[in-house]
């Protein structure tokens, strides 16, 4: 049977933007919600390891540190959920047709992302409001590491499935198959040879996000307690610095499990393709080697520029990936047939709202700042924790 | 039929969307309602200058937080995958038509949850005044949010204008938009109060107790003096058809019978107004004997009403995921004559390439039974095939099925709540056939016990 009789028609109605603006939203999207996500992904075994680590001295950087990243966790959750939104609602639009359809291969599973996604944000509050209340003990420490092990399990496996059905939506031809030996959604991607090196190389990438997470909690601890800050920002770039040295062997795997044809455009075969391919390489150079003066002697200025690097060359990998969708589903999924009818006027008014919006969050992020310069004025059990940690990872020992 | 059909045992895809539906909307309704409470409430404080009920709205709003920004949030998502997996068409086509809508909320929502976040770290951080202000953004952001979904849920079921020039601001603010948005902020209210109630039974001090259980009852009184003026706005909007169904069901149910809606009309009423007795007599008459064990009990009155009526909204709704347009089994209600001259199973892209590998008439049966009657069916569980089909056999059911091709409400009854039958005349006695399969058990039985099946008698009163 010819693949593309399988592959579901868009409605019959219009859409509201230029398919070139929803690619972009798509993008932008994804680069918004990938940030927090790979803190999340990464932040929680670290965090994790750190409380196991630092477990027995309360004053220990480890355990400093595992407090401060652990206390941050619920936000960046909360933001990695708000912000997946966008490039969800996005894909959807444009590449319905064969998100809807893998999705519903596996519709057990990729349900069953939301209860643990439930699970896995409420241990994230039980460690900082239950475990870590009151005095400091071992025992809580050590518990802390527990349950936030289990948590990143959790999100994990969250991970494992979304690489499953972001992978199947680009193999129409698994699809009828899958479908005909169950009809219930039981299904996942397992047999995917790209599957495990992309998950790999996305779990790094985690750990080298948290690597710089954690350097920016040093920078926004320097005045406080500059010791501290010093050793945040040296072992955060070694985390960083670590995991994206395994990320060479990783990625080089990942390429080698695409389908030659496909790994060609990466190598040469297409323009645009091949010159973020290289900007990402080099990048990654550049960011290793801010990292390494970071990592060997704390400096602020190498650390904000292997961050900046970093952050610049998440996103090429993420037009990369992009435009990896686009070459597997071209044959398949064309977004370019549909009718385009812009809601000038809706469009109008999202993005005056966008521009306020930004506006709003940085007269609160000043509100914020400004609010957890001063002392607290009641000293109130019911304060909460980003309170109390903030204060506890600032004394100096 | 364009897609593969996800195929969920006894409970139904529907089932799937319903449970996390009715959660969400109670959490999703506290987290607006309980963003107007905490603003009115911080505004008593402050004026009061009490430090008392500040210490309450602390307690209260980490309560808050942690339930609208985490299973509030995450349930939202749920209703999202959830539809997308059973109702991929129908999700389609609103994505297509009120995208941005949809992103213009999400910036709302981007700023009610930093404001939640703000508001609740700040506590003793910055001054009154300016927690009070941030008390109120929340309250705003959050009534923002439900004005844009309200737009998007009230056109599924009255798409008004949007019908016929597919522009997204009548498709928004359509017949039942306002009426709507009333009741849900009047509904909003009243489950602010009610979760308010539960977090005041825990206040130690009898007399601030009895002050702040009282204050809460209040919020539950507004919908039920306001909220039948909405419901009559509302219903005088809908779809005569929908009203029909309400009240008389099936036309042939029978004399004395009340359909299914309108017994779940009549118990969200009656839930209703013991709720409203309940919270007279008890927390706003005599507050001082409120306990925790009470303030559960309004919450699962509460549940069960939410649930109750949400259900009832979506019934309202059928056949369809919009209204005269798309059927809920994802067929376009303007395709179903070329379907039945042409044949279902040429048509769809999934359903075609499916029926290419049945090699049966009874799985092509099968088939067209899974992508039309599967959205609202399922075989044996909920509104169970093998029940509804009794003792037929294969010609009684084909004689049926004949009834539910019929698009003309006169000769067919069930055009108000079930799609019209999309079939050929050789699909059809697949179907006939198929469905035969599935009440064996109970022919064999009615053989047993000699009762002879009415063709006639059965057909009214399949549901």
């Amino acid at each position: 049977m010819e693949l593309t009789n399988l592959i579901p028609g868009y409605q019959p109605l219009p859409f509201p933007l230029p398919t070139w603006l929803m690619q972009l939203l798509l993008l932008l999207g994804f680069y918004l919600h990938a940030l927090p996500m790979n803190v999340v992904l990464g932040g929680g075994f670290v965090a994790s390891a750190l409380f196991f680590f630092g477990r027995s001295d309360k004053t220990s950087y480890s355990y400093r540190a595992a407090k401060a990243l652990a206390v941050s966790l619920p936000l960046f959750i909360s933001f990695a959920v708000t912000q997946g939104i966008v490039p969800l609602l996005f894909l959807q639009l444009v590449y319905g047709p064969a998100f809807y359809t893998s999705s519903i291969l596996m519709a057990a599973p990729w349900l069953g992302v939301l209860a643990i996604l439930l699970a896995s944000y409420y241990i994230s509050y039980i460690v900082i409001y239950r475990t870590l209340k009151g005095e400091y003990s071992t025992k809580k420490a050590s518990v802390a590491a527990l349950l936030l092990l289990v948590m990143s399990i959790g999100f994990a496996a969250i991970g494992y499935i979304f690489t499953n059905n972001m992978t199947l939506m680009l193999h129409p031809e698994k699809w009828l198959p899958l479908y005909q030996q169950a009809a219930t959604g039981m299904h996942m991607n397992s047999a995917e040879p790209q599957l495990a090196p992309r998950y790999l190389h996305t779990f790094l990438a985690s750990l080298a996000v948290t690597g710089m997470t954690l350097g920016c909690f040093g920078l926004y601890m320097v005045k406080r307690d500059e010791k501290f800050s010093d050793w945040m920002i040296k072992s955060g770039s070694r985390l960083f610095l670590a995991s994206t040295l395994l990320q060479i062997p990783a990625g080089l795997w990942y390429l080698k499990s695409l389908p030659p044809h496909l790994a060609a455009y990466f190598l040469g075969g297409d323009n645009l393709i091949t010159t973020i391919f290289a900007a990402s390489m080099l990048l990654t150079l550049l960011a290793i080697l801010f990292s390494v003066i970071a990592a060997l002697i704390g400096s602020k200025p190498a650390f904000i520029a292997a961050l900046t690097t970093n952050a610049i060359l998440i996103l090429t990998m993420i037009i990369n990936r992009h435009q990896l969708r686009m070459l597997y589903l071209n044959p398949y999924v064309k977004p370019d047939s549909v009718a385009v009818s812009t809601q000038w006027d809706l469009l109008a008014i999202f993005l005056v709202s966008a521009v306020a919006l930004i506006a709003y969050l940085v007269w609160l992020s000043k509100l914020m700042l400004r609010a957890f310069k001063k002392p607290i004025t009641n000293d109130d059990s019911t304060t909460t924790s980003l309170t109390s940690t903030t204060a506890e990872i600032a004394p100096s020992t | 039929m364009n897609y593969p059909l996800w195929v969920v045992p006894h409970i139904g895809g529907t089932w799937v969307i319903g449970i996390i539906s009715i959660i969400h909307v109670f959490i999703s309704h506290f987290a607006v309602g309980g963003g107007i409470f905490l603003a009115f409430a911080e505004e008593l404080a402050y004026k009061k200058n009490d430090d008392r009920i500040y210490d309450f709205l602390k307690q209260h709003s980490r309560f808050f937080v942690l339930l609208t920004t985490v299973a509030g949030a995450i349930t939202g998502v749920g209703i999202w995958f959830s539809v997308s997996l059973v109702s991929p068409d129908g999700l389609a086509s609103l994505i297509q038509s009120f995208t941005l809508a949809w992103a213009e909320e999400y910036l709302f929502f981007v700023a009610e949850l930093a404001t939640a976040f703000a508001y609740y770290y700040t506590w003793d951080r910055i001054s009154k005044t300016e927690h009070l202000f941030l008390a109120r953004l929340y309250m705003i952001f959050s009534i923002f949010t439900l004005v844009i979904i309200n737009g998007i849920l009230t056109f599924m079921l009255t798409p008004g204008k949007w019908m016929v020039n597919h522009y997204w601001l009548d498709g928004v603010f359509n017949p039942t938009y306002f009426p709507s948005l009333g009741i849900r902020i009047l509904i909003m209210l009243a489950i602010a109060g009610m979760y308010a109630l539960v977090t005041s039974s825990r206040i130690k001090e009898p007399r601030f107790r009895a002050f702040m259980v009282r204050y809460c009852a209040k919020w539950l009184l507004p919908v039920f003096i306001l909220g039948p003026i909405f419901m009559v706005w509302f219903l005088t909007q809908i779809p005569q058809a929908s009203i029909d169904t309400i009240f008389t069901g099936i036309q042939t149910s029978g004399v004395g019978n009340f359909s299914v809606l309108a017994r779940a009309l009549y118990l969200s009423m009656v839930l209703s107004g013991t709720i409203l007795l309940f919270a007279y007599f008890g927390p706003y008459l005599n507050p001082k004997a409120f306990t925790f064990r009470i303030a559960i009990m309004f919450m699962v009155c509460g549940l069960a009403v939410t649930g109750t009526t949400e259900w009832m909204r979506e019934m309202l709704r059928k056949p369809y995921v919009i209204y005269g347009y798309l059927y809920s089994n994802g067929i376009h209600k303007d395709d179903v004559q070329t379907i039945s001259s042409q044949g279902f199973l040429n048509k769809g892209k999934w359903a075609s390439a499916l029926a290419q590998h049945a090699n049966s008439e009874e799985e092509r049966g099968e088939l067209i039974f899974r992508y039309q009657c599967l959205a609202c069916h399922t075989a044996d569980g909920y509104r169970s095939m093998k029940k509804l089909l009794g003792a037929r056999d294969e010609e009684a059911i084909e004689n049926f099925l004949q009834i539910l091709r019929k698009t003309d409400p006169k000769s067919n009854n069930y055009t108000g709540i079930m799609p019209t039958l999309a079939v050929n005349d050789a699909e059809l006695k697949s179907l006939a056939k198929y469905l035969s399969t599935i009440n064996v058990e109970e022919r064999h039985h009615a053989e047993q016990v000699g009762a002879k099946p009415d063709v006639k008698e059965n057909a009214s009163t399949v549901q």
